[in-house]
């Protein structure tokens, strides 16, 4: 689960190094002024709305529209199958049985930012469901109404004040930041290195867990790019995610 | 031109119990702020403060008298902003719809930057029976997919419908991949447009869809492109409707988009101020967000995030022009690339997926749709109709330009409400003195507030139709049933 970062890093350094003029059709030697242009609507003297600093943009957008093909090549015919193939029950399984795990990043996140109310909470939910919920499968602690909470690393790192970093766009996982990218990665390596499904006595285990991992994350996300057919829907993502992580941060 | 419930309805998408991940949120907040929906939050907390400015409502047969009518709130800002109360909704079962796209037009230049816009998408549900057909065109910007669209979809299809839902004209997919022009907002091009937009999929539908008669629906806008679809129809002799719906539409299209122009007027401090404007509201909803315990971020958080502050009406109405503001500048700005007319990108500009649209977006969200028409719209028409001027144009795309057709033709149906925030001062008579018996004025509900309302909901998809068979065996058990055509 590192490999993508690291991907990421590259295709970063590759895609940066590309232009970020303003894209002339071939023959135009000048720009004719729009009949509303930023000048006509005097918007260089108020604050612009929405406007967020994104300094990769270039490279972001291009794996914004990278993320859309993979989804339409690979991941969502892939849940399509899963969907076709799976009864809803088993589903649901999976689904709680990879939140139950998800809850061990949650609780470290949570003694780290010294959130005892919410370690509470989750300790109770991870011992509930791994063990009346059958290793997770079931998620009973939703019917004794333990309330479930979710804290990442990029969290941590900003209830003590690290800044977002630039936006940026990861392949396959999508929006995030430097910060969260890095959380991400430290919350992976921490799972990975306590591994609760013991991947390392049983290597076997690998071809079911990975793409079960992905097909399940994938089939639990309602977004899909370009859904809204919006052409700013690059922009409203990037400043609805960004709202999000302040939002959950501050929590 | 008119913002659409649809905007405003998604409680039902963000509660379900998904894994709580970013795109989740996203997807949610996406539908929740942008799409305006979380002014649905006000509702419970401001319930019916504000004296509502109803219009008197016609004196006609077809009114319905606030007694016999069930909705609670008197507001139409706030009718329109927050739906109907779930027990007083109607009845609409979950319906799986097949979501499939017609080809590529041949021929059509489509700009890179658009391409995910290049086939258009339409969903259907069929009967397992022959059954009659309803194509349901949703308003103002919305997809096939959209909230309203789906709940009068289910709900045709409860009744006993094969359904099958049109994206808006308004809509960039269906500028890019479907319209003639480019340049929504021309009525009769619209309905051609959507006329063959929906003969198309009629002859993608498979073959066991057996197909005993064509219906229409629309809301908003959707209404009034039903009115001219029909129009056309009997040019075209295709479908040959039984019967034609238009919900909540708007009479006058200039008149429309100058009012919801005008409600951005709204803001506090003016236009220059939206974003201190827009922080303070996305705050608000933050700290009911840190506040509670729910990792959900749902509707019931803003119902919270405004106990503590209601909005007033300007309020409201700022917040509809917004959330109406963003559907127009997708419009605006898909038609401008389609046609390189140059209104907002420059002509030379040749966008790619990695170009910045920062500028674009903050001069769209500047511009109106009263800009739109007069500077970009009829323009471009200008040539075209050289027996026309600039008012004329205007005028005809209005329900009085088909006036005759309208009150002659008995399949067609109006179903509107006496406050309907998108209508001007006594606009509402015209569904009464032009359609007499066959308009439904409802007494409040705002723009589409009240469409799933369950009085509502029965008079839009009309009595369930029979499937062949059961009226027999009923008719055989209960001749009365049979005979109202009730199911047994």
């Amino acid at each position: 689960m590192v490999k993508p970062l690291g991907i990421a890093l590259l295709t970063l350094t590759l895609a940066t190094g590309g232009c970020a003029t303003t894209p002339k059709a071939p023959g135009a030697t000048s720009i004719t002024p729009p009949i509303y242009g930023r000048e006509r609507m005097a918007l260089d003297d108020v604050e612009a709305p929405l406007e967020i600093s994104d300094p990769f943009e270039a490279y972001n957008r291009s794996m914004y529209w990278f993320n859309a093909k993979a989804d339409d090549y690979l991941l969502n015919p892939a849940v399509a199958g899963y969907q076709r193939i799976t009864p809803e029950f088993v589903r649901r399984g999976v689904t709680n049985f990879f939140q139950n795990l998800d809850e061990i990043p949650t609780l470290l996140n949570q003694v780290l930012q010294l959130k005892w109310s919410g370690v509470w909470d989750t300790s109770r939910r991870l011992v509930t469901n791994s063990t009346i919920g059958v290793a997770g499968l079931m998620d009973v602690a939703k019917r004794f109404n333990i309330p479930r909470h979710d804290e990442d690393f990029g969290q941590t790192l900003g209830h003590y004040g690290v800044g977002t970093g630039p936006y940026l766009m990861l392949p396959l996982f999508g929006p995030s930041n430097l910060r969260d990218a890095l959380g991400r990665g430290a919350d992976t390596l921490v799972l990975a290195a306590i591994d609760p499904v013991e991947l390392d006595h049983h290597p076997d285990r690998r071809y079911p867990y990975y793409p079960l991992l992905i097909v399940d994350t994938r089939a639990n996300t309602a977004f899909q790019y370009y859904e809204t057919g919006s052409p700013f829907e690059y922009e409203l993502v990037r400043l609805l995610f960004n709202t999000m992580r302040e939002f959950d941060v501050a929590k | 031109m008119i913002p659409t419930q649809q905007q405003f309805q998604h409680r039902s998408m963000c509660n379900d119990t998904v894994k709580w991940t970013w795109p989740k949120t996203l997807s949610c907040v996406l539908r929740l702020l942008f799409v305006g929906s979380f002014l649905s939050g006000w509702v419970l907390v401001v319930n019916a403060e504000a004296p509502a400015s109803t219009q008197p409502a016609p004196n006609t047969g077809a009114t319905i008298p606030d007694s016999a009518y069930q909705y609670p709130i008197p507001n139409p800002y706030l009718a329109t902003v927050a739906g109907t109360p779930e027990p007083l909704q109607g009845a609409r079962p979950e319906v799986r719809f097949k979501k499939r796209h017609l080809p590529q037009l041949e021929d059509r230049e489509i700009p890179k930057v658009l391409w995910y816009g290049r086939r258009l998408q339409y969903s259907y549900a069929a009967q397992r029976h022959p059954a009659p057909l309803v194509y349901v065109i949703a308003g103002t910007g919305a997809y096939h997919t959209g909230g309203t669209n789906l709940d009068l979809m289910r709900a045709f299809y409860g009744a006993g419908y094969h359904v099958v839902g049109i994206t808006s004209p308004t809509h960039p997919e269906f500028i890019i991949a479907a319209s003639q022009t480019s340049l929504p907002g021309n009525l009769r091009l619209d309905a051609q447009d959507l006329h063959q937009v929906m003969s198309k999929i009629a002859d993608h539908l498979p073959k066991r869809v057996k197909v005993t008669n064509y219906h229409l629906a629309g809301y908003s806008l959707g209404a009034m492109h039903a009115a001219f679809v029909a129009k056309q129809d009997v040019q075209d002799k295709r479908f040959n409707f039984e019967r034609v719906v238009m919900i909540n539409s708007p009479v006058t299209l200039y008149a429309s988009i100058s009012k919801l122009d005008r409600m951005l007027e709204n803001i506090p401090g003016g236009v220059d101020n939206f974003n201190q404007y827009f922080s303070s509201i996305v705050g608000q909803i933050g700290n009911a967000y840190g506040r509670s315990t729910n990792v959900e971020f749902n509707q019931d958080l803003v119902f919270e995030a405004f106990k503590e502050r209601p909005p007033t009406r300007e309020e409201l109405a700022a917040l509809i022009g917004s959330a109406f503001r963003i559907a127009s500048a997708n419009m605006i700005f898909t038609s401008d690339v389609m046609t390189n007319f140059g209104f907002i990108k420059p002509k030379e500009v040749v966008l790619k997926n990695r170009s910045s649209m920062a500028d674009y977006l903050q001069v769209g969200l500047r511009v109106g749709l009263t800009d739109y028409f007069h500077e970009f719209f009829w323009p471009s028409f200008e040539d075209r109709y050289p027996a026309m001027n600039r008012q004329t144009f205007a005028k005809r795309q209005s329900l009085h330009s088909i006036k005759d057709f309208l009150a002659t033709t008995p399949s067609i149906e109006a179903i509107h409400n006496a406050d309907d925030i998108i209508l001007e001062h006594g606009q509402i008579h015209f569904f009464g003195e032009v359609f007499g018996e066959r308009a439904t004025i409802y007494p409040h509900g705002g723009h589409l507030g009240n469409i799933t309302q369950v009085q509502t909901l029965a008079k839009i998809v009309g009595p369930p139709v029979n499937k062949p068979g059961v009226a027999k065996r009923a008719a055989a058990q209960n001749p009365t049933l049979a005979s109202t055509g009730v199911k047994p």
